[in-house]
């Protein structure tokens, strides 16, 4: 649309970004903390942090399952524990066919768990990555699905409007004045990291295909009655049997038909094994494979029959829909592998610099010349664009500060804790764009600040609450546990380290621009040894006497805020 | 600097900036996608008749419409004449969802 392709799509790569931008680092965000969605879930629910069984019968389990279930149901399920989740689920419908509550197990007391009284990571943050907890017809959906597509654009036009990709995987000159060294941070992380961060947004939204193109059925199976359900049939395997009436027998040994199953998967056991119809002559018995050993999120389903243990049916995807699986499965990392879930954390963070970064880089650009033109946009951006970079940050710890400042079984008019939690991360979150709007750019080091502390007092409260401090959590190996409080503390760390470099650098602004009127020439003759020695860590001034006067000049507080 | 060319018959809906670039990006974005849903459908149908297994020709060009729907748009972008912008996604866009209407039809009439 502009002269040159070129020259289009840096048009297209700005304002789709600054317009996207917003949106696409809180599901970043979000997606990254849902890479340890499970450890979040251990730390915020303080009593599921047990140890699961060394052994396990499914036929021990299925005598006494009815005490926990209601009467008549129609079949029930269960979940047993993996690798990051010690303890089972114990799904079931009833009698009418619909879901009933989900019961959280302790398989080695062999007793419920009682409700943690929290979304926390798998309730709460992952979901809030995939569907921003938009219910209303689906929205929130399309909101990410749009966001994905918009981040293959951004990604596609971002190589081309940049010529030197090679040498921006050795380029970082964090020394050169901000949006030089913005510029390269954004290069960097978006080169260095590019074939992940395009993986991700394309599988994201392969993932959710069937939400996106909901009639693509329609014609490949136009002459059935309700295309999209034959298709859901045949492609996700649909084997069902009738109830007869008629009671079954003698139920055939579940564990023997789980050997069987895990003999066919070479050893590996099954994530989930249901009951169908329990206790009818026509009751059959579903075992799926678990997906702990590799990539594919695994579609592999033995049916048996409940009374002879014999195979019904057994279900594999076909090539191309077992290479959807595999892309879904690349996405949503179930399998056991610490070093890749690392890589996954740290590609992710990386995802959110390169986005910040674009936004921060935006803002430097224009800032003097919006303002000597008085437009209003560049604040409005500007406190979204803190508000949910530092913002969304800052209410994430303030979601798990409250967690453990809450009691279970806590309630404030009505209102229940896991709800609590949620409204203090929104009214929270909410308040950092409105300090955003009134700080202007001193907010984001007044957020770091905040972020630290809660940080650290997050750290302290699981302690106190818990009794799980670091040292006891090393020495019981709850790493889980150990890794957010880690985290938590590193999390400090950076933003103190960065707080501290951005107040610096505040404090260096207003001489910089008490030099502005005194024509342009001098003052950026003054303003760059300034910038530079505020990169420093600590170093002395070394400038030649004029420049280092303005740096000890702002030492109280009454510079004006609105800077 | 000649404006762009094309745009001529345009002139009242496409000088000013703000009309200009809503249009591109409701054609790019709505435009995009309906066309890509039209090829997507059309294109299952297509690999289901030449043989492909009914569930799997759905799923890859669901996979496949995604990249599609990229390419319209980057291409939505790129264009610099808003007409031809319009013509294509106009047209493709109408003859892909007319070729989806008759499909149905004729698998309504023989089934």
């Amino acid at each position: 649309m502009k002269e040159t392709f070129r020259l289009s799509m840096l048009w297209l790569h700005t304002w789709a970004g600054v317009v996207i931008g917003s949106l696409l680092f809180i599901i970043f965000w979000m997606g990254t903390l849902s890479v340890f969605n499970h450890d979040i879930d251990r730390w915020m629910m303080p009593d599921t942090r047990i140890q699961p069984p060394e052994t396990f019968s499914y036929d021990a389990f299925a005598e006494e399952v009815g005490d926990l279930l209601p009467e008549g149901i129609q079949e029930w399920g269960l979940i047993t524990p993996r690798d990051r989740v010690p303890m089972a689920f114990l799904y079931h419908r009833d009698s009418t066919g619909t879901f009933g509550q989900r019961i959280t197990l302790d398989l080695a007391q062999n007793t419920p768990i009682p409700d943690q009284g929290t979304h926390a990571g798998t309730g709460f943050i992952f979901p809030f990555h995939f569907s921003l907890h938009i219910g209303w017809k689906g929205i929130g959906y399309w909101i990410v699905g749009a966001a994905a597509m918009a981040m293959m654009l951004l990604l596609v036009t971002g190589v081309i409007i940049h010529a030197r990709i090679l040498k921006d995987f050795f380029t970082f000159r964090p020394g050169k004045k901000l949006p030089r060294s913005t510029l390269d941070l954004h290069n960097l992380s978006g080169v260095l990291v590019l074939p992940f961060h395009f993986m991700i947004a394309l599988s994201g939204v392969i993932l959710f295909m069937n939400i996106y193109f909901p009639q693509a059925a329609d014609l490949a199976y136009g002459e059935e009655e309700v295309p999209r359900t034959a298709f859901f049939d045949e492609a996700y395997s649909s084997y069902t049997r009738p109830a007869t009436g008629e009671p079954l027998e003698e139920p055939f040994s579940i564990d023997a038909m789980v050997a069987t199953a895990t003999a066919a998967w070479d050893g590996i056991p099954p994530y989930y094994v249901r009951v169908i119809n329990p206790g009818d002559a026509n009751s059959y018995v579903y075992v799926r494979r678990s997906y702990q050993d590799h990539v594919l999120f695994d579609r592999d389903i033995f049916f048996f029959d409940a009374g002879t243990g014999e195979v019904l049916h057994h279900f594999v995807t076909e090539p191309i829909m077992t290479a959807q699986h595999f892309l879904v499965g690349f996405h949503i990392i179930q399998f056991d592998h610490w070093g890749l879930r690392w890589l996954y954390f740290l590609a992710g963070l990386a995802g959110c610099i390169l986005i910040g970064t674009g936004f921060i880089y935006w803002l430097e650009k224009r800032r003097k010349k919006h303002e000597e033109l008085g437009l209003k946009g560049l604040r409005i951006v500007e406190t979204l664009t803190i508000g949910s970079v530092t913002g969304i940050i800052a209410a994430t710890v303030v979601f798990f500060v409250i967690n453990r400042i809450l009691p279970l079984g806590f309630e404030l008019a009505g209102i229940e804790r896991a709800i609590l939690e949620i409204i203090v991360f929104y009214v929270f979150w909410i308040g950092t764009f409105a300090h955003a709007w009134a700080r202007r750019g001193r907010a984001w080091s007044d957020q770091l600040w905040v972020t630290a502390v809660l940080s650290v007092a997050a750290v302290v409260l699981n302690a106190l609450t818990t009794g799980d401090h670091m040292i006891q959590t090393a020495i019981d190996g709850q790493w889980n546990v150990f890794g957010m409080d880690a985290l938590l503390l590193i999390t400090a760390v950076l933003c103190v380290v960065i707080a501290r470099r951005l107040d610096r650098k505040a404090k260096a602004v207003p001489a910089e621009e008490t030099a502005v009127p005194a024509k342009a020439p001098p003052a950026r003759v003054a303003a760059r040894p300034l910038a530079d020695l505020t990169e420093g860590d600590g170093a002395p001034p070394t400038g030649d006497g004029a420049p280092a006067a303005p740096i000890e000049f702002p030492t109280t507080a009454q510079q004006p805020n609105d800077t | 600097m000649t404006p762009p060319r094309g745009s001529r018959g345009f002139r009242a809906l496409g000088s000013h900036p703000g009309v200009h670039v809503t249009q591109r990006v409701l054609l790019a974005v709505v435009g995009g996608y309906l066309l890509t849903e039209a090829v997507v459908s059309l294109l299952a149908a297509m690999l289901a008749a030449v043989g492909m297994v009914r569930s799997e020709a759905v799923v890859l060009s669901m996979m496949l419409g995604f990249v599609i729907y990229l390419l319209l748009l980057l291409w939505a972008f790129a264009e610099r004449r808003l007409l031809r912008l319009w013509i294509v996604f106009g047209g493709a866009t109408a003859l892909a969802m007319g070729a989806v209407r008759l499909v149905q039809a004729a698998l309504s009439a023989g089934g």
